[in-house]
């Protein structure tokens, strides 16, 4: 694939991640923690950096939130979903990088979550100087076990379904 | 799903668990608490809880206009200027830790307990 339409591919996909996360927060969950979230943009990211390499999926991420924040205009938001998607993305590279032997996409995506939303709360602590939100922590690590899991399995199958668009496409 | 992807859910939901039990034992067992209103981690009110407490805070700074009120041993947000309301729907918070916390506004309101009698409580020989 060469470099045009690599771009192409991931500003198509970064428009993805953007729909995705325009469209969780329309969608009404019930009240857990402050802050608790589908993570559906978490999809595409986990699917860019297994198919396409770390920098594609950081860039995407990045991208994502900034246009995020133009959607909905939240600027204190951006900082949290900034400081939990960059390390997220840092995370899951290691994991997948280093111990896919023993992680599948699952446990990739269910290190990605944590970490999101360690970052999160680690970010509001610092901005609101409080340390007490940590207790938060818990309560949102067994949140982020299902939606993590949840991403992570159809990662798997996004996945198989862009790197086969991929090889097609260096073929023809 | 592999072993490890297993073993990590379960390792992970262990930890999530006791600590949440701990957080809630730590949180128990108090005489007098107190509501402590900070506004960009600054103290801005403290209130000390008594049932025949009835108080309404209005709070108006750069970040945004919050309603606090407090009633009995009772503290909720029931006005908030900021986007999202989630801290309106934190609901009512009563227990030595807790917080309702309104990011937008950088407001937060927690609870403190303490022992006004004796830190020990009791005393086996």
């Amino acid at each position: 694939m060469d470099r045009t339409k690599k771009y192409t591919f991931l500003a198509l996909l970064t428009t993805g991640a953007l729909a995705l996360s325009a469209i969780e927060s329309m969608i009404p969950l019930p009240f857990i923690a402050p802050g608790a979230k589908l993570g559906l943009a978490n999809m595409v990211i986990l699917s860019v950096l297994v198919v396409f390499g770390f920098r594609s999926a950081l860039y995407v991420s990045i991208l994502r939130c900034f246009l995020f924040l133009m959607i909905a205009g939240n600027p204190i938001g951006f900082i949290y979903s900034l400081s939990g998607g960059i390390s997220s993305v840092i995370v899951m590279f290691v994991v997948f990088k280093h111990l896919s032997k023993f992680f599948s996409l699952i446990g990739v995506s269910v290190f990605g979550a944590i970490t999101y939303n360690t970052a999160q709360i680690a970010a509001a602590s610092i901005i609101l100087e409080n340390l007490n939100i940590f207790t938060y922590l818990p309560v949102m690590s067994i949140m982020s076990l299902f939606t993590g899991c949840f991403i992570g399995y159809v990662s798997i199958f996004i996945v198989r379904y862009l790197k086969d668009i991929v090889k097609n496409n260096k073929r023809g | 799903m592999t072993k490890c992807d297993k073993f990590l859910i379960i390792l992970v939901l262990i930890v999530s668990i006791i600590s949440i039990i701990i957080i809630g034992k730590a949180t128990s067992n108090y005489d007098t608490t107190y509501a402590e209103i900070y506004v960009d981690g600054n103290l801005y009110k403290k209130y000390s809880l008594d049932k025949n407490l009835n108080e309404v805070v209005t709070i108006e700074t750069k970040h945004g206009k919050n309603i606090i009120e407090i009633e009995g041993y009772n503290v909720r947000m029931i006005e908030s200027s900021c986007i999202n309301k989630l801290c309106i729907k934190q609901g009512t918070i009563h227990k030595q830790g807790q917080l309702i916390v309104c990011l937008p506004n950088k407001v937060v309101v927690q609870i403190i307990g303490k022992n006004s009698s004796s830190d020990l409580d009791t005393i086996s020989y």
